[in-house]
């Protein structure tokens, strides 16, 4: 027997309707959802019965309802969500019990962005994490970067997806819209429970599971357009020649050479007047040609979920493509995922995870990170064609000019090659677990895991032949590379997890032991010669001709191999304990041991400690203070290890053949064999050391405040130190000094509803960072790796080059220029650079001695900008009224630089060759004319393109990331059609606009793993603007 | 726990290597294979023989761009000079694994060990010479380190390095066999380190002008007079048919090699690539300032390099080396897949600025693919021509044995011309005259085989000649430039950023 109950849902605070509260009769599948007004319609059992109320940002709660047959609820915001859970290391905690840093993520804010990785998502949301895009290419790595720069070496923290630890990224083989919630571990206190391998930081990504009730069917879709968010331009061929023809002119005449003197420089053939090719004009049709415009990206997920008290599950399919704004990139993923968890019988839970998918990148030339083919086409010599419009090669598949004789200027066609060339990328994951937990006693469970992440992947490399006439490149034979391999890790942890409560103590406890094996191989082959072009022909090995002659080319009949492999063992505990969630306090502690040092160093103990105090429940607090809801001061010490370093074993001294050299009078070649690399039998932990302090605050239940201030000590940080080529070796595995970084974290949300039924939720989170590093080894102050310089005393990877202070405006200037020994002491002449002599050789043993000395030195090389920002920041809005719904999210760095390498190599004005940046019209010509563009002249002499301040720029940007409109169809509508339980539409946009002094395509480059070739802008792939619809609905 | 103790899969290991006769030549031919890097090593930008062969005044770069390392435009910065030097001491860490293992090795006999040991001192002996007349007291390197402090050694003492090369030499042609076998032909033997010794003696006694040593270089060299022998066809010493001839002392032994012959020797040490040169690809012709292009220039040539109107116009009228050595107007341009010359082509001067280029190891040389960049074509590093006209200036310099001298010039001027009406007889005469004729000879007969630079250097050293009013280099730029702090290189910059203890050579 069933009757209808009516109702209504309110804000306590704000008494009007709250649309979207989830209700469900308690200890059934039975529920619904109010309307935007706040009102719901449910069948009930006649007789007394209990109602679950949830919402997001508000507290839970139950409700018995008697005989009425209409109620009225209010719900008690909880801007602070005291009681969401967080997932922390092997197992959860609500947010009223943490005593640790832990950033999160929620789905509901995952699905609001087009990204292609969970990672992604964390941008501008979390505060101490600096998340960025390697470059805008799909699937392109994301950096993170975990509260400052914590080594010279690897700075990426941990992933561990559903328990299992999978290394240091997602690589785009994790469904987003899967994703339940990502927890960021910033502070030792909750990371150290990873002791190994989490020195910068873990990621926990915990997937979607089904909830009790009707099976509940989701479709999520959407389809947008991406695009360059600007262009850079380049010389037309009149300014072109113009130009090469000054810098000609200016180094004859600086040389005092006239025509017919040896070493006179003389104009290119195809540029002098009356040559044919100056009536082409390709400044721009380069550039468009590598273009894809509109470049479509596209996701769909479909997924299934549902259960009861006995089982859960949650079953996905997702599909997602994304082309690059550059032709021929193509990046697709296929995923399918399985989550379920039984009960059998009352005190055994079994349970997996699952998830399959399959990535495949469909690719020419471009790979990631590297903005390859748009930086080798827009500099293209402006007078060179694509095609061959006179058709002098047969069949014209590109018949390029270009190797046209441009003073001895050879340029590959790359469009062309781009288009022939065909590499795929496939990669495969199967990552799961499957768990048992038992019951022991009330509150003390067993729980076992055992889990597999296994990666096939294959990349393929086909080059057809092509000659000089077509590519300008001679490449006679065909060429096909095939290359196939295999990551298998294998996890088991056993954990016993004991809950209590006695009175108002709590008490969480959990040991366990975890054991994780890492392996993998790869096998790869090389051909070449095949009598045909067809893909399934060429792909066979045994069709490649092997050893030939003149006529052929080499036998590519080349195999290899690799096989690799590393262990951990692990054991842990945790303690929690709280007193009335007034006065909390965890231990935790790991024993790690990692097959990649020497028995000797192996072993190693991270301790953690972190505590907090809820102020705000003391009853002082609570009688002076009311509209302070909730106060909670913590703190946290502990230390975190890393043991990554590159290679692995890097204690033991491999010894491998190596170059060829031949010897007899057969000429028979023979492999030389020795010691690739220096090893370090000494080798031992990283150690990351950090401290934190910090408070939450939430002020008349709807604003939040969460400060806190970071102090991350990383010692002995393992690095492989460039060392002298003198040794025969160019590097050194070693553990090194110390570095710092400080800094704070503010956190910040509002909540304001209105009774017109608008509700607005503002965040905000900014994060300073201050590096520094302390010190580095014995004797050794600092290191250099190309314009990177790493030194005691400053942030880590900066850029070390000359300071550029201007230009000699006239030869009254250049005469009393300073000496520079770097350029042979050449004399600069008016329209060169000045740099600046602001140091030279110490005395003492000191390297310098910080004065000028009158001479332009390597030693006048200074710090010219840092790659890591002074803050990082993101903020933005949501809003709801009646069924619209409005996203904003804004995210920008402040304080770094960046070297527009881009720029460095396109503004040399160095005579004929690349095409030029336009910047370069503004270049000097006379006095006053510039001072920031040197003169143009084909012969450097002054070095004035050498790496200087003229090519750092400041890298801060404020950027709209993210913004999404929708419109949910009120239920009544649907009700009537019958098609789905909800249906949302929405349009989006991304990158839409961005504040920023760079001058190059994005200021958002880095480098994934390492800071020491951060910020260095190749002409990389930008974060694309992107335009999108989208729809959810649920069946 | 001890699944915790694992090693690298599919990689020797130092404890258990370097202990059988097999190891140690696999240890030698690696050591050897260094010095591949010395002509082709694209990617450090050392290639195609630019420190080397670029900097004379024989060669000068094609269309005559800009060029900081021809035009003596030196810096610390240049990839070419960080190429030579990190190479070399590459080099010297596979020599010295091979001394610091022997003692231990438990699979050689005493006898192969010396040899062994030799061979490897012969090698750094060769390297530190190279580095002493190329950076004067640059640091000495005798052992692997193995820690980070062992990595940072600073300058040598001024003739430390020489005084290295000198013992190394001495126990090296103690040690080395006169011949090798059939299946090791190409390994250095006690001849060649006979050979390298006398050479350093000379140089040393001209760079620190100490003219008793002249005595020590000639007794060196008059050691080796009848055991090697001129080939009676000049020609002979440059094709790869004729390699390891009696006329070769020590040769670098090009070969296939594995990979991708595009990539440097080293590129990837676990999987070596090419063993070849780049000559064919950079020294064949190119295109002219008008557009004229030999066969096979653009695409399938990247002709780097012509020849100076000076070393064309140094050549006796009808000197049959000329031919060997450069091509000229009206030449079969026999090269390539063309050596039999059926394709007719004839050079042509519109395919340079200058009217030269190189033919030297390029004519009559079929690569095995003229696509690529390799040529198995064997770099003569010191042959008995050089010995001959080192004697001579020994003689000439040093005991003033000057009938001696002239004799020995005659050799090979005979040689050359055996008809000895081209080329007639070198008179005695006064020691200058004698000079001037042995500074001909040698630059028509050793021309593109990276000596001359070498030689200028030690003449100028020896106050012999003087550089900068003697020399035309080919380019007034280069004229101009040079100065005496080009006599050495400059230390790479990444060197002394990584130890600011190496200091630079004076005027970098």
């Amino acid at each position: 027997q069933t009757r209808a109950l009516m109702g209504r849902v309110l804000d306590a605070t704000e008494n009007n309707g709250l649309p979207g509260v989830n209700i469900l009769l308690k200890g059934t599948a039975n529920g619904t959802t109010t309307d935007a007004d706040g009102n719901f319609r449910l069948s009930v059992p006649n007789g007394p019965a209990t109602l679950v109320f949830s919402s997001v940002g508000y507290v839970g709660q139950e409700t018995t309802i008697g005989v009425s047959s209409i109620i009225t609820v209010t719900l008690q915001p909880d801007a602070r969500s005291l009681n969401e859970v967080v997932v922390v290391g092997y197992g959860q905690k609500t947010t009223r019990k943490l005593t640790e840093s832990i950033g999160t993520v929620q789905a509901r804010d995952i699905i609001k962005l087009p990204v292609s990785s969970p990672e992604a998502a964390i941008q501008g949301r979390v505060s101490g994490v600096q998340i960025t895009s390697v470059d805008g290419t799909p699937g392109a790595g994301v950096a993170i970067r975990i509260r400052g720069v914590s080594t010279v070496g690897n700075n990426q923290p941990l992933f561990v997806v559903d328990g299992v630890p999978i290394g240091d990224g997602t690589s785009n083989q994790i469904n987003p819209a899967d994703v339940e919630s990502i927890s960021v571990l910033k502070d030792a206190s909750s990371a150290s429970i990873y002791g190994l391998r989490a020195a910068n930081g873990v990621v926990l990504i915990t997937t979607k599971r089904g909830k009790q009730g009707k099976p509940r069917v989701n479709f999520d879709v959407y389809s947008g357009v991406q695009n360059f968010p600007n262009q850079l331009d380049m010389l037309n061929t009149q300014q072109y020649v113009a130009l090469a023809t000054e810098s000609i002119n200016n180094a004859n005449a600086q040389a005092g050479l006239v025509p017919g003197s040896s070493g006179y420089l003389v104009l290119a053939p195809d540029l002098r007047p009356g040559s044919p090719y100056l009536n082409i004009d390709n400044s721009k049709a380069w550039r468009d040609a590598a273009l894809h415009k509109n470049a479509p990206v596209r996701n769909y997920n479909l997924s299934l979920s549902g259960g009861n008290d006995v089982s859960n599950y949650f079953i996905s399919l997702g599909y997602y493509q994304q082309q690059a704004m550059v032709n021929k990139y193509d990046l697709s993923r296929y995923s399918f995922r399985v989550n379920s968890d039984h009960k059998v019988g009352s005190r055994l839970k079994i349970g997996q995870a699952l998830t399959l998918t399959y990535n495949h990148t469909y690719r020419g030339s471009n790979g990631t990170g590297d903005g390859f083919i748009y930086a080798s086409t827009t500099n293209m010599p402006p007078i060179l064609s694509i095609y061959d419009t006179d058709h002098r090669i047969p069949g014209n598949r590109y018949g390029y000019t270009g190797n046209l004789n441009v003073a001895g200027f050879v340029r590959l066609n790359n469009i062309g090659i781009n288009a022939v060339n065909e590499n795929h990328d496939y990669s495969y994951r199967l990552l799961g677990n499957i768990y048992a937990e038992l019951e022991i006693i009330k509150g003390l469970k067993f729980r076992s895991v055992a889990a597999v992440d296994y990666s096939p992947y294959r990349q393929s490399y086909w080059r057809p032949g092509y000659t000089a006439a077509e590519l300008g490149q001679e490449r006679n034979t065909n060429n096909y590379q095939d290359g196939r391999g295999e990551g298998i890790q294998q996890v088991f942890t056993n954990t016993f997890t004991y809950n209590g409560q006695f009175g108002g103590h709590s008490i969480n406890a959990i040991a366990g032991m975890e054991y994780q094996e890492i392996k993998s191989n790869y096998l790869g082959y090389t051909g070449a010669n095949f009598q045909s072009t067809d893909p399934n022909f060429y792909s066979s090995i045994q069709n490649q001709q092997g050893n030939s002659n003149g006529n052929g080319g080499f036998a590519y009949n080349n195999a290899s191999s690799s096989l690799g492999q590393k262990a951990y063992a692990s054991r842990f505990g945790r303690l929690s304990y709280d007193y009335k969630d007034t006065y909390l306090v965890t231990l935790t502690a790991r024993y790690d041991q990692s097959s990649n040092f020497a028995p000797q160093n192996r072993s190693k103990l991270f301790p953690a400690v972190s505590a907090a105090w809820r102020i705000s429940n003391e009853s002082f607090f609570q009688n002076k203070l009311p509209f302070v809801t909730d106060l909670k001061l913590r703190g946290s010490w502990g230390q975190l290890g890393n043991d990554k370093i590159g290679l692995d074993f890097p204690y033991l001294a491999r010894v491998q053949q190596g170059p060829w050299y031949t010897l007899g009078t057969g000429q028979s070649s023979l492999n030389g064999t020795g010691i690739p690399n220096l090893v370090n039998s000494d080798l031992r932990w990283e150690i990351n050391e950090s401290t934190d302090a910090g408070f939450d605050l939430t002020l008349f239940g709807r604003l939040n405040l969460l400060v806190t201030y970071y102090n991350r000590n990383t010692k002995d940080f393992l690095y492989s130190l460039p060392v002298n080529t003198t040794s025969g070796f160019t590097s050194i595995p070693v553990n090194l000094g110390l570095v710092n970084n400080r800094g704070l974290e503010f956190e910040t949300s509002y909540k304001k509803s209105f009774k017109s039924g608008l509700t607005l939720d503002f965040f905000g989170n900014i994060t300073t960072v201050k590096n520094k590093l302390v010190a580095l080894a014995p004797n050794v102050q600092e290191f250099a790796s190309g314009n990177y310089r790493t030194a005691v005393g400053y942030p880590i990877g900066y850029f070390y080059g000359y300071k550029a202070t201007g230009i000699y405006q006239n030869q009254e200037q250049s005469n009393a220029a300073v000496p520079d020994v770097t350029v042979n002491r050449q004399k600069p002449v008016a329209g060169d650079m000045i740099f600046q002599d602001n140091n030279g050789p110490g005395t003492n043993g000191q390297q310098f001695s910080g004065k000028a000395d009158g001479l332009i030195t390597t030693d006048d090389r200074t710090n010219l900008g840092k790659t890591i920002p002074d803050f990082f920041y993101g903020f933005g809005v949501n809003a709801n009224w009646k069924g619209f719904d409005l996203a904003v999210m804004f995210q920008g760095i402040s304080g770094n630089s960046i070297y527009n390498s881009y720029r460095a190599a396109n503004e040399t004005m160095a005579g004929s060759g690349n095409n030029q940046l336009v910047n370069v019209l503004g270049h000097w010509t006379g006095e006053g004319t510039s001072n920031t563009i040197p003169r143009a002249t084909a012969r450097d002499l002054n070095g004035n393109a050498r790496f200087s301040s003229r090519w750092i720029e400041p890298g801060g940007f404020l950027r709209l990331k993210n913004v999404q409109l929708g419109y949910t169809v009120p239920k009544a509508l649907l009700n009537r059609l019958k098609v789905a339980q909800t249906v949302r539409v929405y349009i989006a946009a991304s990158n839409l606009f961005r504040i920023t002094k760079y001058t190059g395509l994005d200021p958002e480059v880095t480098t994934f793993s390492s800071q020491l070739q951060a910020g260095t802008d190749n002409a990389n792939m930008p974060q694309p603007r992107t335009v999108q619809i989208g729809a959810n609905l649920t069946f | 726990e001890k699944k915790l103790n694992l090693a690298p899969l599919g990689a020797l290991n130092e404890e258990t290597y370097y202990q059988s006769t097999d190891d140690f030549k696999g240890a030698a031919v690696l050591a050897y294979s260094t010095l591949l890097n010395y002509t082709y090593e694209q990617f450090d930008a050392g290639g195609w023989f630019k420190g080397t062969g670029m900097i004379d005044d024989d060669q000068t770069s094609h269309n005559n761009g800009a060029d900081n390392i021809e035009e003596f435009n030196w810096r610390s910065t240049d990839g070419t000079w960080s190429a030579l030097w990190s190479n070399t001491y590459k080099g010297i860490q596979r020599t010295n694994i091979i001394i610091e293992k022997l003692p231990a090795a438990k699979g050689v006999s005493d006898s192969t060990k010396k040899v062994f040991e030799a061979e490897a001192r012969f090698l750094r002996g060769y390297f530190n010479f190279f580095l002493a007349i190329n950076w004067g007291n640059a640091p000495l390197i005798t052992v692997t380190p193995r820690t980070l402090a062992e990595t940072r050694v600073g300058n040598s003492q001024p003739g430390e390095l020489w005084d290295a090369a000198i013992a190394d030499l001495k126990l090296a042609k103690a040690g080395l066999p006169v011949k090798w076998d059939d299946a090791n032909k190409g390994r250095a033997t006690s001849g060649a380190a006979s050979a390298m010794l006398g050479k350093l003696l000379l140089f040393r006694a001209q760079w620190e002008k100490k003219p008793a040593l002249y005595t020590e270089a000639a007794a060196e060299f008059q050691g080796l007079v009848g055991k090697y022998s001129l080939v009676k066809n000049y020609l002979d010493n440059f094709m790869p048919t004729t390699e390891n001839n009696a006329e070769s002392v020590f040769e670098v032994q090009m070969g296939i090699g594995g990979v991708n012959p595009w990539l440097p020797a080293d590129f990837v040490f676990s999987n070596g690539s090419a063993a070849g040169t780049a000559r064919l690809i950079y020294y064949r012709a190119a295109c002219g300032p008008n557009n004229v292009c030999a066969p096979g220039a653009g695409g399938t040539g990247y002709g780097q390099i012509e020849i100076t109107t000076g070393l064309q116009k140094e050549f006796e009228a009808g000197d049959p080396r000329r031919q060997a050595t450069l091509f000229l107007d009206g030449d079969p341009y026999d090269t390539g897949t063309n050596i039999d010359g059926s394709q007719k082509w004839v050079y042509s001067k519109n395919w340079t600025i200058t009217g030269s280029t190189p033919a030297k190891y390029v004519r009559k040389d079929v690569n095995i693919d003229y696509r690529s960049p390799l040529s198995v074509n064997n770099q003569r590093t010191i042959r008995y021509a050089d010995i001959l006209l080192m004697l001579a200036e020994c003689k000439l310099l040093g005991s003033k044995d000057l009938a001696g001298a002239v004799a020995l010039i005659n050799q090979v001027r005979q040689r050359a011309d055996a008809t000895g009406k081209i080329l007639p007889d070198v008179a005695v005469g006064t020691d200058a005259q004698i000079f001037k004729a042995l500074m001909h000879e040698r630059r028509v007969e050793f021309a593109l085989e990276d000596h001359r630079y070498d030689d200028l250097v030690r003449w100028h050293r020896a106050g012999l000649i003087n550089i900068k009013t003697d020399v035309d280099f080919g380019r007034t730029t280069a004229n101009t430039n040079w100065a005496e702090k080009n006599l050495l290189k400059p230390v790479p910059q990444s060197e002394r950023d990584l130890n600011p203890a190496i200091l630079q050579n004076t005027g970098f």
